[in-house]
């Protein structure tokens, strides 16, 4: 079952100095692809390739130039302005876990902001809430009170997934979600990752440079290229057999 | 031939009056030609021991000692050892564009570095370098501004400035970390054939232990400031035998692997570390005597030490990893 569709999204980022426009910059060209339920799809392509431009959008943090995200048949850019409820489904962690919580936000404010903002429930069920979730991304209680500067890059990915998935939603975008932790912290993430996906039947879209992990963690791969879809389909079939020749070199980039 | 030798580095910090040690007995060496792996979690003390190596650090807030410094096998004094940077041991940094002057011309700071030296500008020699990391168009990079270049582009360039002064031993800090994933393999390779033609000695610091085994000779697994575990590639490859460093090469993602394994727990403070051996929280083979003392760096195989309970002395041949 289709839960989000993307159709022939365009983004042009245009680059100003003061008086006049120096060029643009073509980040995302006739982009579609679909998203089914339960699945973990991963984007790929290196730095300049359109791809977190691609999860703002479906995030709806940033509006596209041209084309539509269909989340369960209704478009959401047609949705935005009136309703939030769409956008509480829809969740979005990203990837430096150093920059994204708001240093002056104990653990507990980041986790039960989005519950007040979307006013879920009533303010005295909030801090129950706020512990059940942590307790199902690894992280005690003895958390509650503390600030981001206290915790280490795992542990503050922690809190950004807690942040995500209070709100229940049904599609996670990860925007390179490990790419600035150690290796043995990263392994964690990725395995509570999947664990939350295996409980709460959620959809994935796993935005990454590294394709080992795309390997593991997915069935199937879109590869972009300045801004462009040049490959789609399964994994196993595009590791063995690459067609598009920068997903080659992409191959070959990767060691071991 | 041994370049560079260091017997028991010991660092420390010293912050209101109290101490905390950072870094204690290692051990390293690095031999002409080769390429030295230093592998580790952030805060596992790989950078600050390559920057120890010229003092690169605060004195008044980092104490470093050594018990023996050697180059080419002749001792070193101590006070001499700040005049090695860029003489003989140069630095390349983890982002190519902070460590570059953006004020400046990419020419204006190669001239910087002679005039630093006490040595006579010769723009041949700087285009000869600028050609070997591959960048051929010389005199229109020497023109340009850092803002100008590609990443890839600025750490060649920044490999360019550690090697005009003609270093011996280069300290490639996470050289690859900035850069796009199709962009690392040729750096690598560039690392490579440099010490091929050059004879250079390189220390490789990175996290990504799939970039230190394609790359290095020899390898030193860094945890909590101490050596856990170094040998030669292949058998640290194979048959690495300290449970932290099987942990973490099963941590590595594979192509179409299934699932990943984790090493449970976070790395060690270093301000109030674990007793006795510091990966023992961590580690699944824990006994009672990994929490009462520390075990020591002993040689199993030739060039292959393990700082481990499990080996060594025959004191416990009952449950050794698989």
């Amino acid at each position: 079952m289709e839960i989000l569709k993307v159709e022939n999204l365009n983004k042009v980022y245009i680059l100003k100095s003061a008086f006049k426009v120096k060029g643009k910059v073509e980040a995302l060209r006739e982009v579609s692809f679909s998203l089914n339920e339960n699945e973990v799809l991963s984007i790929i392509g290196e730095s300049g390739s359109g791809k977190s431009t691609l999860a703002y959008i479906i995030a709806g943090l940033i509006n596209p130039d041209r084309g539509k995200v269909i989340f369960k048949g209704e478009d959401l850019f047609s949705l935005y302005r009136t309703t939030r409820k769409i956008r509480q489904k829809i969740q979005i962690i990203f990837q430096d876990p150093y920059n994204t919580l708001n240093p002056r936000y104990t653990v507990y404010h980041t986790i039960a902001e989005p519950l007040l903002v979307h006013r879920i429930c009533p303010r005295r069920d909030v801090k129950e809430k706020v512990i059940h979730v942590m307790e199902s991304v690894g992280l005690q209680s003895d958390y509650l009170n503390k600030y981001p500067h206290q915790l280490s890059g795992g542990e503050r990915q922690r809190v950004a997934i807690a942040r995500a998935i209070i709100l229940k939603p049904q599609v996670l975008i990860c925007d390179e979600p490990t790419s600035n932790l150690d290796l043995s912290i990263q392994a964690q993430i990725l395995n509570l990752l999947l664990k939350i996906k295996k409980q709460r039947g959620l959809s994935i879209l796993f935005i990454t440079h590294d394709i080992n992990i795309a390997s593991i963690i997915s069935q199937r791969v879109i590869v972009l290229y300045k801004g462009r879809i040049v490959e789609e389909g399964n994994v196993d079939e595009i590791l063995s057999n690459p067609r598009n020749s920068y997903t080659k070199t992409l191959l070959s980039a990767s060691f071991l | 031939m041994e370049v560079l030798a260091v017997r028991n580095m010991r660092i420390s910090l010293r912050k209101r009056r109290k101490s905390v040690e950072l870094l204690s007995g290692v051990d390293l060496k690095i031999n002409t030609g080769e390429i030295v792996g230093i592998a580790g979690e952030s805060g596992s003390g790989k950078t600050i021991t390559t920057l120890s190596l010229t003092k690169l650090l605060p004195e008044d807030v980092i104490e470093v000692k050594f018990d023996d410094y050697r180059i080419n096998g002749v001792k070193t004094e101590e006070v001499q050892i700040p005049y090695l940077r860029g003489r003989f041991i140069s630095y390349v940094f983890q982002d190519p564009l902070p460590s570059l002057d953006p004020m400046f011309t990419i020419g204006y700071q190669f001239k910087e570095i002679y005039t630093s030296l006490d040595k006579e500008y010769k723009e041949e020699e700087v285009i000869s370098v600028l050609d070997k990391v591959g960048l051929k168009e010389a005199n229109r990079i020497l023109k340009s501004y850092p803002h100008q270049l590609s990443g890839g582009m600025a750490q060649r360039v920044a490999i360019a400035l550690a090697l005009v002064t003609g270093c011996r031993v280069l300290v490639a800090d996470e050289p690859t970390t900035a850069l796009d994933a199709s962009l690392k393999k040729s750096i690598l390779d560039l690392l490579d054939t440099l010490r091929r033609e050059n004879t250079l000695s390189i220390f490789f610091i990175s996290h990504d232990l799939n970039q230190i085994f394609y790359l290095c000779d020899y390898i030193y697994i860094f945890y909590a400031g101490r050596i856990l575990e170094c040998g030669p590639k292949n058998v640290l490859k194979d048959k690495a035998l300290h449970p932290y460093t099987r942990a973490l090469l099963n941590c590595v993602p594979r192509k179409g692997g299934r699932g990943f394994s984790q090493i449970p727990g976070r790395p060690p403070d270093i301000k109030s570390p674990p007793s006795g051996c510091k990966f023992h929280p961590r580690c699944e083979y824990a006994k009672s005597i990994c929490q009462e003392r520390e075990p020591d760096l002993i040689e199993v195989k030739k060039a292959h030490f393990v700082r481990c309970h499990l080996f060594g002395n025959g004191n416990s041949k009952s449950r050794k990893p698989q």
